[in-house]
Formats: structure tokens, sequence, C-alpha cells
């Protein structure tokens, strides 16, 4: 899925984390993450974004999280939902749930 | 059988109210797609959702979404990813007619078939929300095996019936319909307090 433009997902508020996506100005995918939690918690925020990032396919972006204390859940989707939109795709491939 | 006393209301947008529900021991948490989320959100909170019932555990409630009306152009696309996330049950909002539900009942079952779930696994529950509804009780209870009970959304049918809430005579013809017809389809627990 290739990114074509600025999105955003995601709000400020308590547990949640606003996701924004970019097209890439290098190739590969840049996280930049901002966290209270940042110091236990960062490694994991980051590798749930990539994760999420490349079970959709995008090789490239640039992404700037801002992190309220989410559960992987809400990264996970708030992700998803940001690189969709980013990505000017609305056909999304839901899995079943395990 | 199992309890429906309370079910509680989740904004399907909101991470910090989707993370706690569990913990108020509701017999039922209703997840919302529809009225609780702005139309430019319907995507993240679909997304949003769908992840929290593919990873956490909220046993033993009951879980309900509410999906948008079908003909919203919404409805649809909320089916697609909330049927793959194996909610309990389904709520449709806005039913005025049996069709109403076997419409949405043909999209669950297609989506189910298209997933490799068990045809059948997806309740549904019917909100009535208009007098048109409210008339058609009887048939829409008899539309469909799925169906495990039916809601008043009381707020909206009395703004159908170009009325306000008061003591509750405005809504007592709707409840006895509701209940009436639901127990004559055998359903398990009408819900006729809602809304």
């Amino acid at each position: 899925m290739k990114i074509v433009k600025p999105a955003s997902a995601g709000t400020l508020e308590s547990s949640d984390i606003q996701i924004r996506v970019e097209p890439a100005e290098q190739p590969g995918v840049e996280v930049h993450l901002t966290s209270s939690v940042k110091q236990q918690f960062g490694k994991k925020i980051v590798q749930v974004i990539n994760e999420t990032l490349a079970e959709l396919g995008v090789t490239d972006a640039y992404v700037e999280a801002v992190d309220k204390g989410a559960l992987d859940c809400a990264v996970r989707a708030r992700t998803a939902a940001a690189a969709f939109r980013a990505a000017d795709v609305t056909d999304y491939e839901w899995r079943v749930k395990p | 059988m199992r309890l429906r006393r309370t079910m509680m209301f989740v904004p399907g947008n909101n991470p910090g109210m989707i993370k706690d529900a569990g913990i108020y021991g509701a017999d039922c948490i209703m997840f919302d797609l529809e009225d609780s989320v702005s139309i430019n959100e319907k995507d993240a909170a679909r997304f949003l959702v769908y992840s929290a019932l593919t990873t956490l555990d909220y046993s033993p409630a009951e879980i309900v979404v509410r999906i948008n009306d079908l003909s919203s152009g919404l409805g649809v696309q909320d089916l697609e990813a909330i049927v793959r996330a194996k909610p309990d049950v389904i709520r449709l909002p806005k039913t005025e007619t049996a069709q109403d539900v076997i419409d949405c009942e043909r999209e669950i079952e297609r989506i189910e078939r298209e997933a490799g779930i068990p045809v059948g696994t997806t309740g549904m529950m019917a909100a009535i929300e208009s007098a048109e509804g409210v008339v058609n009780a009887p048939a829409i209870a008899k539309s469909s095996k799925r169906l495990i009970g039916i809601a008043l959304g009381a707020e909206d049918y009395v703004t159908d019936l170009k009325t306000t809430r008061s003591d509750g005579t405005e809504l007592a013809f709707a409840r006895g319909m509701i209940v009436n017809a639901a127990r004559s389809a055998g359903e398990s627990s009408p819900s006729a307090g809602a809304g």
C-alpha cells in the first residue's frame, strides 16, 4: 500500500494515540514517537506501529506518533486507520478473529 | 438463560472507555458505531472496535455492536469488519420492517460464509425507533431466527411521534406492542425499556 498524502487518526485524549502518516522522503519506515511512558514502553509502541504497517504492505512512510497511554490494540487501530487514509484506500481486508 | 438486565453503551471511537468497559459488570456491553461516532470518524471507530474485540476479553459480558443502518451506506462496511470480530450480537438501528432485518441478515450470512465462520454464529437485535417500526413489530419479531431481542429506541420514537418524554405514558403502547411481539415470536429477552 503506497502512502500518497499526509493523514492522521486518533486523538490526544487519555488512553489514545494520535498517528500521523506522511509520504516518506527516504525509503523505509521512520517512526517518531512522543510518549510520557517512552522509557518503559517506547520500543514496544514503535514495534506495534511497524508491524501494523508491514502487515498492510506499507514499505515507505514517515510516522509521527503522540501516545497518551494507548493499549496495543488502540495503537494498531489508529495506525491502520491513518495508513488507509494516507493511502487513500478504502478496500479494507478484515481478518477473522482467531 | 442469559441475563440481560443491563446494557452499557460504549462510544466506538473512544479508546479509554473501550479499555475500561468490562469493569462495571454490565450484562451486555454495546459498542456503538452509530450515533456516538461522527461521520468523518466512522472508519477509525470501525478499526478500534474491531481491534478491541479481537484483543480484549470482556467475559462474562455479552458483546453487542450497534452498526449504522444499511441505507446509510455505512452499515455493510460495519458488518464487513465486525462480523469477522465475532461479537455475540449485531444491533440493527432504525428497524422499520421485517425486510430491514432480512436484508441485514443476508449480509451477515454472506460475510460468515466468506470468512469461514459457521452460518448463524452472529446473533441479531432489532432496534425499533419509529411509529412504523412499532406497528410492524410482530412481523419484525418473526423475521429471523438470529433475533435474540427487540429494543425500543425511546428518544427517537417519541421524536417520531412528535411528542416528548414524560412519565412514560407516551411509551406504553410501544413497550406493550414490542413485548407482546417478541413473546409471541419466542424471543428470549424482549427489551422494551431501552433508549
